[in-house]
C-alpha cells in the first residue's frame, strides 16, 4: 500500500471545512494554510493542523502561490486542495504544484488554460460542436457594427474584446441605439482595459443561466451531475441556485447535456469542471458560456439531487482511486434550491457588514443542508468575500423545496452583523420566483429596482 | 523618555475603550502592535524574557499563536526590556547564510540595528531578517530548518539603553 496521503487545504470558509471534514471522513489528514485573521476559524480547528501563511491581506497569505506551495510542501503534504476562488483556477499555480510533485486537486494546469481563456474556450467549444451566441470577429467602427448586427439580427449588446465585468457592454434595439452606443461603449472599453476593441453578440432579453454540473475521468470520458438553474443573481453574482432547471423541455435538456461532456471530453478533462449556458426561453435554445475549471459555490444542490459527495469524488480520483460510477448510475430525484447567506445589509446597497456574530441559529431539519464556517461568537474578518453559509433544500418537488426554503429562512436567527436572510425571504416569496419566472436580470427589475434607479 | 509598563497598560486601556482596529507604537526600544481582529499578527510588546517560551515551532496550531499575541503587552510584573522579532511571513527558517557557514547570530552576540539574524525561505527564495534594533541577542527561539509561521517569534533582543 502506498504512504497515506496528507491534504493542503489553500482556501477558507466553508469551502475549507467541507474539504477538511471530507478528507477526515477518508481518513486523511488534513494542513490548513490560513491568514492571521482567520487563526481561529472554525476551519483551523477542525483541520488536523493549521499553518499561519502570513498577514490578512489575502494578496500576502491566500493568494500568495510560492508560500502556499512552501507551507503544504514543509507541513508534508501530498495533494492541495484549491476549492474555488483564490489560486483554483490559476493554470501557473497549478504548473507549480506539478513540478514540485504535489498533486493538485482538480483539472491540470493545462486543460485550466485551455477553458480558461475567453477565446481559446469559444473555440473549443465550436469544435465539440457546441452551440455559440451569433457573435461578429472585432469591429472597428459604426458602419461595421452596422453590417454585423444586421446579419446577427436585433437586439444586439456591445462587449469589450479585454474583458467583462459590465464595462463596454451596450444593449441596442435597432440600427439607431446601435449608432449612438457604440462610440460611448468603445470609451468605456477603452477606459477600463487600456483596449477600445469591440466586437458584437446577440441579445437575449430574457436569458436563464444554467450550467451543467460534470466531472471529467482524465481518460476521455466525463460524467454529468444533471444541471443548475443559477438565473437569480444580482451585478452577475449568482444568490440562488437551483438543480434541476425545472424551466427546461427534455430534449433542451439533454442536448445541454451533452454538449457539456462533448467539450469537456475533447481535452480529457479530469476532476469536476462546469459549463455554463445562457439558455433562450423564447426561442428555447442555448449557447456556451464558459467552463468553470473548478468546484463552484453552487455544488451541493447537485449533491442533493444526486446523491453524490463531489468533494469526495475529487480527493477520491486526485487520490488514485478509480470512479467506478456510471453515468447511468447517475440519477435526478427531487429538487433542491441553494441559497447564499452573505454578511451584506441590503438597506445599505448590499454594504459589507463584518463583525461579531452574537447570536446564530441555523434552522434544522429534513432536506435542510447549512455549508458554513461560523458559529456563535465567531468574527466575519473584513477582508474576504462575505459569504458566510449556503443553505441548503431538498424536496420532492420545486413547489416543495420552495416551501421548505421559506420555512428555513423564517427560522434562521443571525445577531450581530446584517445578513440579507430577510431580502433572500422576500426573493423566494416572490410570485415570479414561485412560479419559476424568472432570468438573469429578474432581480434587478423587480426588487432591486430602487437601487438600480439610485445608480 | 522611557516607556513604562504602566503606559503600555493605559495604551491598552484606552485601545480597547475605542473603537479602533488596530495600533501600532514604536518608541524607545519598545515595539508595540495590538489588534482587535488579530489582523496585526503575534507581537512583539515588551518583556519577552518574562513571557514563558513555549517549545516553538512547525507543530503549534492557531490558537496557540494566538494566546502568544495577547499575553505579552498585559503582563503587568516585566519590565519593557526587550524585542522580540517575529516571522515576516511563513517559511523555513535559517540561521546561517549556507548550510556549514556560521550563524549570523549567536546569544549573547551583541548586534547593531539593521545587522542580518536570520533567513525565511520561500520556495528557494530568501528573505532576510535584520535587527530592528542595536542590543544583545537573547534568545533565539527556532531550531535551524524549521518551518515558521507568520508572526512567530524568531529572535529576542535586549535593546541599547
Amino acid at each position: 500500500m502506498a504512504a497515506p496521503h496528507r491534504l493542503f487545504i489553500a482556501n477558507r470558509g466553508e469551502i475549507a471545512l467541507r474539504a477538511i471534514e471530507t478528507a477526515r471522513a477518508l481518513g486523511v489528514e488534513t494542513v490548513l494554510g490560513v491568514s492571521a485573521a482567520d487563526r481561529d476559524s472554525l476551519a483551523a480547528r477542525a483541520a488536523t493542523r493549521a499553518v499561519v501563511l502570513g498577514p490578512a491581506a489575502a494578496s500576502a497569505s491566500y493568494l500568495d502561490q510560492r508560500l502556499v506551495l512552501h507551507a503544504a510542501r514543509a507541513s508534508g503534504c501530498t495533494a492541495l486542495y484549491p476549492g474555488y476562488g483564490f489560486l483554483s483556477e490559476r493554470a501557473e499555480f497549478a504548473a507549480l504544484c506539478e513540478a514540485e510533485g504535489m498533486i493538485f486537486v482538480g483539472p491540470s494546469s493545462a486543460q485550466i488554460a485551455a477553458v480558461g481563456d475567453k477565446l481559446a474556450a469559444r473555440s473549443l467549444a465550436e469544435t465539440a460542436g457546441v452551440p455559440l451566441t451569433s457573435g461578429s470577429p472585432e469591429i472597428a467602427d459604426v458602419p461595421g457594427a452596422l453590417i454585423a448586427a444586421e446579419r446577427i439580427g436585433y437586439p444586439v449588446i456591445t462587449k469589450a474584446s479585454a474583458g467583462g465585468g459590465g464595462r463596454g457592454m451596450v444593449v441596442a434595439r435597432s440600427a439607431d441605439e446601435l449608432a449612438r452606443g457604440f462610440g460611448p461603449a468603445a470609451a468605456e472599453a477603452a477606459a477600463a482595459f487600456g483596449d477600445g476593441r469591440l466586437y458584437l453578440e446577440r441579445y437575449v432579453t430574457r436569458a436563464r443561466h444554467i450550467e451543467v454540473q460534470a466531472f471529467g475521468l482524465g481518460n476521455g470520458d466525463v460524467l454529468h451531475l444533471h444541471e443548475r438553474d443559477c438565473s437569480v443573481q444580482r451585478r452577475y453574482q449568482k444568490m440562488v441556485e437551483e438543480a434541476p432547471a425545472a424551466i427546461l423541455p427534455d430534449a433542451v435538456r439533454a442536448g445541454l447535456h451533452r454538449a457539456a461532456i462533448a467539450l469537456l471530453g475533447s481535452i480529457a478533462y479530469a476532476n469536476a469542471g462546469t459549463v455554463e449556458f445562457l439558455y433562450d426561453e423564447e426561442r428555447a435554445t442555448f449557447a456556451f458560456l464558459e467552463v468553470n475549471a473548478r468546484i463552484q459555490v453552487e455544488h451541493p444542490v447537485s449533491e442533493a439531487v444526486t446523491g453524490i459527495d463531489l468533494v469526495r469524488w475529487q480527493l477520491g480520483q486526485a487520490m488514485g482511486t478509480p470512479q467506478e460510477t456510471r453515468q447511468r448510475d447517475i440519477h435526478c430525484r427531487g429538487h433542491a434550491i441553494e441559497v447564499r447567506i452573505l454578511a451584506e445589509d441590503p438597506a445599505r446597497r448590499f454594504a459589507p457588514s463584518p463583525g461579531r456574530i452574537t447570536r446564530w441559529r441555523p434552522p434544522v431539519g429534513p432536506g435542510i443542508r447549512l455549508d458554513s464556517a461560523v458559529a456563535e461568537g465567531s468574527m466575519v474578518p473584513p477582508y474576504y468575500d462575505s459569504m458566510i453559509a449556503k443553505l441548503i433544500v431538498h424536496a420532492e418537488t420545486r413547489a416543495g423545496a420552495v416551501a421548505r426554503l421559506l420555512q428555513a429562512l423564517g427560522d434562521f436567527e443571525v445577531e450581530g452583523i446584517a445578513t440579507n436572510i430577510g431580502f433572500l425571504q422576500t426573493l423566494v416569496g416572490h410570485r415570479d420566483f414561485r412560479e419559476n419566472r424568472v432570468h438573469t436580470r429578474w432581480l434587478e427589475q423587480t426588487l432591486l429596482l430602487p437601487e438600480a434607479a439610485a445608480a | 523618555m522611557a516607556i513604562s509598563m504602566a503606559d503600555i497598560e493605559a495604551i491598552v486601556a484606552q485601545f480597547e475603550k475605542s473603537d479602533w482596529r488596530t495600533i501600532e507604537l514604536v518608541a524607545d526600544g519598545v515595539e508595540l502592535r495590538l489588534s482587535k481582529d488579530g489582523s496585526a499578527g503575534v507581537v512583539c510588546a515588551a518583556a519577552p524574557r518574562a513571557t514563558p517560551t513555549p517549545a516553538q515551532g512547525a507543530t503549534h496550531g492557531a490558537a496557540e499563536g494566538a494566546e502568544q499575541g495577547a499575553a505579552p503587552a498585559t503582563d503587568a510584573s516585566s519590565p519593557p526590556s526587550g524585542l522580540v522579532v517575529t516571522a515576516p511571513s511563513l517559511g523555513t527558517f535559517y540561521r546561517a547564510p549556507r548550510p556549514g557557514e556560521p550563524s549570523f547570530a549567536e546569544v549573547g552576540q551583541v548586534v547593531a540595528k539593521g545587522q542580518e539574524l536570520c533567513l525565511i525561505e520561500v520556495m528557494k527564495l530568501f528573505t532576510t531578517v535584520h535587527a530592528p534594533s542595536a542590543g544583545v541577542v537573547i534568545a533565539i527561539h527556532v531550531i535551524d530548518g524549521q518551518l515558521v509561521e507568520f508572526g512567530q517569534p524568531l529572535v529576542s533582543i535586549e535593546p541599547e539603553s
